[in-house]
């Protein structure tokens, strides 16, 4: 593929901006006479060569965005902008953008190839180059000889990989993924994560991708837009998410966590869990929080060990409610004084561990993160 | 009971289950042609009725063949068949272009007043097909409707001829058959995912080029069933022209009602029949042969 890696060299992480979005509103009306919000007030920048997924649960507006950027609705208010030109007044078919649908979407009455040169034929391209063209998709998606098939007689991967062709043929600024993967099944799926990857770094082209998929989303991204009810509560690497979410939602949505909330007290939380949680001073001066400031505190399952509930090190005490073997490791789930639930990993498959057991729960206070400001909610989610 | 273990011939049970469709057919449409294909091929009797001899003088009269003795050529029967087949192919064209932008709206629609819209469209099948004909009649005769508003705005100061013309035909045969290329039309449309149309236009097609590669080549098969639905009873329809068309406007179902039921030559109607009956019949294999092909392509086969 000398094409392919032709760009892969033109293509340095550049800080161009491709799309830029500005305070996206979008609200439908319900059938019923209401009106349901999907965007309010988005903002969103995405630069060249990146690999940005939405994430969210079904019906938090990443869909939406999706559709007002390739062009399929319109934004009620704001402005979306691809290369530094609003796209306000341009159709879909004159914006340099493709996607690859979630039903694929492949013309069922055209042969493979005629598929993928179906934009370039838009285009104006001529005959010969237009067929080299879209040759040379295909073989970078791996389905050289196919070209002469029917959609209909490929499997869901090969059909995949058909509309990834057809998207990326047209070499656009961006392209949209819209849950391309969610019809494939799992080794399937991790199998395409990869080569989708691998297909954006020999493009060089900016890939917005849209899922509900955690795993996914961290595998591939290299930042991540967390929706929820039409905003985006965090955009940032996925390493920077999961181990700094910035709202509750973000700390439940992306793996697997426990939540404290309560107020700060001498570089403590007074939670409802009995003891005072320490907490790290350096992360408290970091953030202005003061003594009585009402925190959420936020530690993944894997942050905690295991001890003796007598042990001076015991930061929590619990009982061992179910015990979960995962293969290379243990999920505890166990209750605390205040009969909350907690999630506990354990690596050392060894360690003996039976329901009903008291056992006492160690932190370092820097693995435990603070939220601001946040509503009473607490425990395992 | 004795229970027979004899294996039956794999060919034999499809046939059986079709039997009582193949019967009926049997009875009611092969036999009825066979009984004009005979007819069409013997002596017209004096006073009705037939003369059990060889005659191809029927179709002389018609092809050009006849004696000039006892039958006549006389190419207005051609020339109506002509005409009638001018005249169901508009019928065509003008079902066509309204069910087509029709269909394509009301599957757009949200599904309660979708549902609304196919019942009204079904709605003519309830009110008998000659008393919605003799509404056409109150509407465009010299005293009709549309001449009384003309005239009252002062637009003509006579009434318009309408009544009689091709033109009242033409109308008749697109209103009786509205719902005959609407249906399948509709089905045909709304099976069309509208990702497609997305895919088109995402991929940089106009909505001209979206309809003339994707929307018209997917929905192709509906326009074509519609077409010959409409085709083959406008061909041979007598009732419009009869009643909307007068002596002025005959097509070949008004020559043959006259040969059977005022003139009583069976054999000369059930010629004409045969040669409507011939017209059809290769229309109908042309769209077989087009439509078994295009389910080859489709399964890949000889492409």
């Amino acid at each position: 593929m000398p094409a392919a890696q032709q760009t892969a060299s033109r293509t340095n992480t550049t800080n161009d901006v491709v799309l830029s979005i500005q305070c996206a509103h979008r609200s439908f009306k319900t059938p019923e006479g209401g009106q349901v919000h999907a965007l309010r007030g988005v903002d969103l920048d995405i630069f060249e060569n990146e690999f940005v997924t939405l994430l969210g649960p079904s019906g938090c507006g990443k869909t939406t965005l999706l559709r007002c950027i390739s062009g399929f609705e319109r934004l009620d208010s704001g402005d979306i902008a691809i290369g530094g030109e609003s796209m306000a007044r341009r159709p879909a078919h004159k914006r340099p953008v493709n996607t690859v649908f979630q039903s694929y979407a492949l013309f069922p009455h055209m042969t493979v190839l005629q598929n993928i040169g179906y934009g370039l034929e838009a285009a104006g391209v001529g005959r010969r180059e237009r067929i080299a063209r879209s040759e040379e998709a295909l073989e970078m998606v791996g389905l050289g000889d196919m070209g002469q098939r029917r959609p209909e007689q490929l499997s869901g991967g090969q059909q995949q990989r058909v509309a990834l062709a057809r998207a990326i043929v047209n070499r656009p600024r961006l392209l949209l993924l819209d849950e391309p993967l969610s019809a494939l099944d799992r080794n399937l799926r991790q199998q395409m994560q990869i080569e989708l990857k691998r297909l954006q770094h020999e493009l060089g082209i900016a890939f917005v991708f849209v899922t509900h998929d955690q795993e996914e989303a961290l595998t591939m991204s290299d930042r991540i837009a967390i929706f929820n009810g039409g905003r985006i509560e965090q955009l940032a690497s996925p390493r920077e998410i999961y181990d700094h979410p910035a709202s509750e939602f973000v700390a439940r949505f992306i793996g697997e966590s426990n939540l404290f909330s309560g107020k700060i007290a001498d570089a403590t939380l007074i939670s409802s869990t009995g003891n005072p949680l320490p907490l790290c001073s350096k992360q408290l001066d970091l953030r202005n929080f003061d003594n009585g400031r009402q925190v959420t505190a936020v530690i993944r399952p894997e942050h905690l060990h295991l001890c003796a509930p007598e042990a001076p090190q015991a930061q929590l005490n619990a009982r061992i409610t179910e015990v979960i073997f995962l293969g290379t490791e243990y999920q505890l789930i166990c209750t605390l004084n205040d009969q909350s639930l907690i999630k506990v990993r354990v690596t050392d498959v060894n360690t003996p561990l039976s329901v009903g057991q008291n056992i006492g729960l160690s932190y370092a206070p820097e693995q435990l993160h603070l939220i601001a400001g946040s509503t009473p909610l607490r425990g395992a989610a | 009971m004795i229970k027979s273990n004899l294996p039956r011939p794999r060919w034999l049970q499809p046939l059986m289950l079709l039997s009582p469709t193949t019967l009926f057919l049997l009875v009611f449409f092969c036999g009825p042609l066979a009984i004009m294909v005979t007819y069409s091929l013997l002596e017209p009797g004096i006073y009705g009725g037939v003369e059990w001899t060889f005659y191809d003088q029927n179709y002389g009269r018609i092809f050009g063949w006849a004696d000039g003795l006892y039958e006549e050529f006389d190419p207005i029967y051609l020339e109506t068949f002509a005409k009638s087949v001018r005249l169901a192919l508009i019928t065509v064209a003008t079902t066509l272009l309204i069910c087509y932008p029709a269909a394509f709206w009301i599957s757009r629609l949200p599904s309660r007043t979708r549902s609304i819209c196919m019942f009204l469209i079904t709605l003519p099948f309830f009110v008998s097909m000659i008393v919605r004909l003799y509404a056409w009649l109150l509407i465009l005769r010299p005293t009709g409707v549309i001449n009384q508003l003309l005239m009252s705005l002062g637009l003509i100061s006579e009434p318009l001829e309408m009544m009689y013309t091709e033109g009242a035909v033409i109308v008749g045969m697109t209103y009786i058959f509205l719902p005959f290329m609407f249906l399948p039309i509709y089905a045909s449309i709304e099976k069309l995912p509208g990702s497609l149309i997305e895919a088109s236009q995402d991929l940089g097609a106009s909505p001209v080029r979206t309809f003339f590669r994707v929307i018209l080549p997917l929905t192709l098969p509906g326009v074509i069933s519609g077409a010959i639905i409409v085709f083959i009873p406008s061909l041979g329809n007598f009732i419009v022209p009869g009643l909307l068309g007068g002596a002025k406007v005959m097509m070949v179902g008004n020559l043959i009602e006259q040969q059977f039921l005022y003139a009583r030559n069976w054999p000369f109607g059930a010629a004409l029949s045969f040669m409507i009956m011939a017209a059809m019949l290769f229309l109908l294999l042309i769209y077989v042969r087009v439509q078994s092909r295009s389910i080859g392509a489709s399964r890949g086969e000889g492409v």
